[in-house]
């Protein structure tokens, strides 16, 4: 039984088909990718997985178990994580912070006791507090732990979210655009990272590239989407060679010159 | 009977509905509620008293005088307080609110001015009222229904084909196109208070001899959001039959249930319709992308 | 968080020793003007948990604050019910109405612009209802509470300890829950909400939390300020009472404890000053407020807040980072 299975899945927005019978599996400690034009249902299908979005037809099973339609904060419980495209980090706290935020559900603490500063309450805290530090380790922003988020440059936000996304101590991992706008270095930093979460934590990563390098250096097997279809999937030289992937994106690229 | 109450539900309407056509364009244009809408209905009134009763020019040049100066304090107004907070993308939360306070300034400056208590405007007709088929009305209260009704056609005109109208929303739609086509958007934003103060002091000149005038009547706003999201805060016609359905509603539901309930009305709307039909009548709905 | 042992060991304890001492030597109006600020520190730690930390604009707080009074003086004079109950029982009450507000609300899970103008609407309506109730209200003429209801024997002095206890108890709970995963709960959903609903909290529960916390705060507030004043009136509570008590928030400094505490301490304390020039005291107000907006949004609190993030910016520098100050 694979750990996360996506069983033709479905999703239109008013008359427009974003994801079109898509099915794809998952197994524990892999780290796959997900490709394809712009506008191709990659985000979609994440929004659909983490429960932001509701599914048309199909179902979503996390082993084995129906998790269509949960509600996000259900679906961290199960031990599904995801990035945002956009940084959504909470610019308002320090980096330890936010990692603290990730910590939320496993605070046992109920809230008339954290009220009333029982020691078991604040012994949680500095238990909490502590975890925090070791994620901030594991991903080597030990140091900065009481910047402001608001503060950190894009490399550093990246790792921070995806700290934030560790915290949760998830079984599955979903990145949109991880290395989004990152340079070498810092992308390199990141899939060292990736590669301690997949094969250190067993933790599952399905990540939206468009860093084409990046996908094909990182991934055990890439699946490739077009106009809300599955085109593809294989391993990245399977994908790199399939004729019909390639019509995909040059396909566009064509259509787009010759319009000029 | 009930065709007086129909006949003043829609005087009172078409002022509402005029001050509520300002309060969305703004609203769709910079996605702000103007809580100090109702103090143009104020300044409007108050200028127009000043020019009128006090200096004693005419009724039609205090009307145009005060409706323009109102104006421009709009523009003033939206250039110190509004623009650098838009321009720095504060929260809308603190922009309504800065317009709430702003409200509150101007209504106590004007107690300051013009003292507290009410004042009665003088009547630019002879106040004695048409007959017509049994219903009274008199010369004022057809102004305003007139009035209101032209400058609908008019501005329906303006948006529909004058090419500041275009712009206008163009900006409203998408503002970043809007720029990169080359529309000066920040001036887009002048002209639009421009107009939304100028709807809202229309209604208060012409609706002050009907009523009196009194330091607190920017709480014409409360009806006037009410309105609004009636029809749908990004609909313009929407305020305009807003405008008309609370004022109807007002004085229906005044005359036969209860006068108590004329408060009240515009308040149970926007409770209403904001729980059960958010985007109003007319309005459409927003989407949130993830 | 800090259990209530430590909570004495800290800087707080000599404030509270000058609180406690200081009325003896003050005199009856100046005892009640005190008494407002220490009503208004309640009032004002409530609404920042719903305003500042959650982010959620609500305009309802001067209403639960009138309907913490109305309920506080008809429990206790027209219901006869005990006095301590009926004081605790106001908030409590005010909370469950807020809770009835919620429920409305959460269908549609509005948020932003929206829930201002709903919360401004249920306001409006509360005042409302403060007016044209007259058989259980007063009406126009007001709500009184007679002195027989009161503390017998220096009543200033007793309703001065009674807010001081209270103000204590509310801000030590409520600064322990801003120091808990309850607060990183709060900001989390203002500055992301749908990140927050990926860590796993369920927003739409936390924001009816919030609301309904900040209610109780505001309905205890109330009720102390129907025991003070011993006569209210539904125009205490209206637009102009929601200004002030967006002012403090704002002029203090949103989303910080201390914040509430200066907004809460400064504007009373101004009023006094500027009473001799009561006429000019409202433009006063709304024009800081209007700067405060433009130029201070984070308050006077938040000038602190900058010299604070040291140690993190320190890091930063050294690899070369620019911050953002």
């Amino acid at each position: 039984m694979s750990l996360l299975q996506i069983v033709d899945v479905s999703r239109a927005f008013g008359g427009l088909l974003a994801l079109d019978q898509v099915s794809i599996s998952i197994e524990k400690g892999q780290l796959l990718s997900l490709i394809g034009p712009n506008g191709a249902g990659k985000t979609t299908l994440i929004n659909l997985i983490s429960g932001y979005y509701r599914l048309d037809k199909g179902k979503i099973l996390l082993n084995g178990k129906d998790i269509s339609n949960q509600k996000p904060h259900v679906l961290r419980k199960a031990g599904i994580a995801r990035t945002f495209q956009r940084s959504e980090l909470f610019s308002s706290m320090t980096v330890v912070e936010n990692i603290l935020v990730g910590l939320h559900n496993g605070i046992r603490t109920n809230l008339l006791s954290a009220g009333i500063g029982l020691r078991k309450a604040r012994e949680e805290e500095e238990a909490k507090k502590k975890k925090a530090m070791e994620i901030l380790d594991f991903i080597g922003m030990l140091e900065l732990r009481d910047a402001r988020a608001i503060d950190l440059p894009l490399g550093l936000r990246k790792v921070l979210e995806l700290g934030r996304a560790i915290a949760i101590a998830p079984k599955v991992l979903l990145l949109d655009e991880p290395v989004g706008g990152l340079n070498e270095t810092e992308a390199l930093h990141l899939e060292q990272i990736f590669k301690r979460i997949c094969y250190g934590l067993e933790v599952a990563i399905l990540l939206i590239e468009h860093n084409m390098n990046f996908v094909m250096r990182v991934s055990e097997k890439i699946f490739v989407l077009d106009y809300g279809k599955k085109i593809a999937e294989g391993t990245p030289q399977e994908v790199k060679t399939n004729p019909i992937v390639i019509e995909a994106y040059l396909g566009k690229q064509d259509a787009r010159t010759s319009r000029c | 009977m009930i065709y007086q109450q129909i006949i003043s539900g829609l005087i009172n309407g078409s002022a509402y509905a005029s001050v509520a056509v300002g309060l969305v364009m703004i609203y769709k244009a910079t996605e702000i509620v103007n809580f100090a809408q109702g103090e143009f209905f104020m300044l409007g009134a108050y200028f127009a008293y000043f020019f009128y009763s006090t200096l004693h020019l005419s009724y039609p040049v205090a009307l145009l005088v005060s409706v323009l100066l109102v104006g421009f304090s709009g523009v003033i107004l939206e250039r110190i307080s509004i623009r650098p907070l838009i321009n720095r993308k504060a929260h809308v939360a603190s922009i309504f609110m800065i317009t709430l306070a702003l409200s509150a300034s101007l209504k106590s400056a004007n107690r300051l001015i013009s003292g507290e208590f009410e004042k009665p405007f003088p009547t630019a007709f002879t106040p004695t009222p048409l007959n017509i088929h049994g219903t009274f009305v008199n010369r004022q209260q057809l102004l305003v229904l007139g009035s209101t009704f032209v400058i609908m056609i008019i501005l329906a005109m303006f948006f529909k084909w004058s090419r500041l109208g275009k712009a206008m929303r163009g900006t409203s739609t998408n503002r970043l196109l809007a720029s990169l086509l080359g529309i000066k958007v920040q001036g887009i934003f002048s002209m639009t208070w421009f107009i939304a103060a100028v709807l809202g002091a229309l209604s208060g000149v012409l609706l002050a001899p009907i009523i009196l005038i009194y330091p607190d009547m920017g709480g014409i706003v409360s009806k006037v959001i009410a309105a609004a999201i009636i029809g749908g805060l990004n609909s313009l016609p929407g305020a305009v039959l807003g405008g008309i359905i609370i004022g109807l509603a007002e004085n229906i539901g005044g005359a036969y249930i209860s006068t108590s309930l004329t408060d009240v009305t515009a308040f149970l709307s926007i409770i209403l319709f904001l729980v059960f039909r958010p985007s109003g009548l007319f309005g459409k709905p927003v989407t949130k992308r993830v | 968080m800090i259990g209530l042992k430590k909570a004495f060991d800290i800087k707080i304890a000599p404030i509270f020793v000058f609180l406690l001492v200081v009325p003896l030597f003050l005199r009856q109006y100046h005892l009640v003007v005190l008494n407002l600020v220490l009503i208004y520190v309640i009032v004002i730690m409530g609404y920042n948990f719903v305003l500042g930390y959650t982010g959620l604009l609500s305009l309802a707080h001067a209403a639960f604050y009138g309907l913490g009074a109305y309920s506080t003086s008809i429990f206790i004079v027209t219901l006869k019910i005990p006095f301590y109950i009926s004081f605790v029982g106001g908030g409590i009450f005010t909370a469950l109405v807020s809770l009835l507000i919620c429920f409305l609300l959460l269908k549609t899970d509005l948020s932003g612009l929206y829930l201002g103008m709903v919360t401004f609407a249920f306001a409006e309506a509360l005042i409302w209802i403060f007016l044209h109730w007259e058989k259980m209200t007063g009406g126009a003429f007001g709500f009184a509470i007679g002195s027989k209801y009161t503390f017998q024997g220096s009543p200033y002095l007793k309703n001065y300890y009674l807010s001081l206890l209270c103000a204590f108890i509310l801000v030590w709970f409520g600064a322990n829950l801003i120091n808990s995963k309850v607060g990183r709960a709060f900001k989390s959903i203002r500055d992301s909400e749908e990140a927050s609903m990926a860590m796993g909290i369920d927003t739409s529960s936390y924001k009816l939390f919030s609301f309904v916390l900040s209610a109780f705060y505001a309905g205890i507030g109330g009720g102390l300020y129907s025991i003070v004043m011993r006569q209210i009136y539904p125009g205490n509570f209206g637009l102009h009472e929601s200004l002030k008590q967006f002012s403090m928030l704002i002029i203090g400094g949103q989303g910080t404890i201390s914040g509430a505490l200066t907004g809460a301490f400064i504007l009373p304390v101004l009023t006094e000053v500027l009473r001799s020039v009561s006429v000019l005291q409202d433009l006063f107000y709304c024009l800081i407020l209007v700067l405060f907006i433009m130029f201070m949004p984070k308050g006077i609190s938040g000038l602190r807040l900058k010299k604070r993030s040291g140690l993190g910016e320190k890091v930063l520098r050294s690899r070369n980072i620019q911050t953002l100050d």
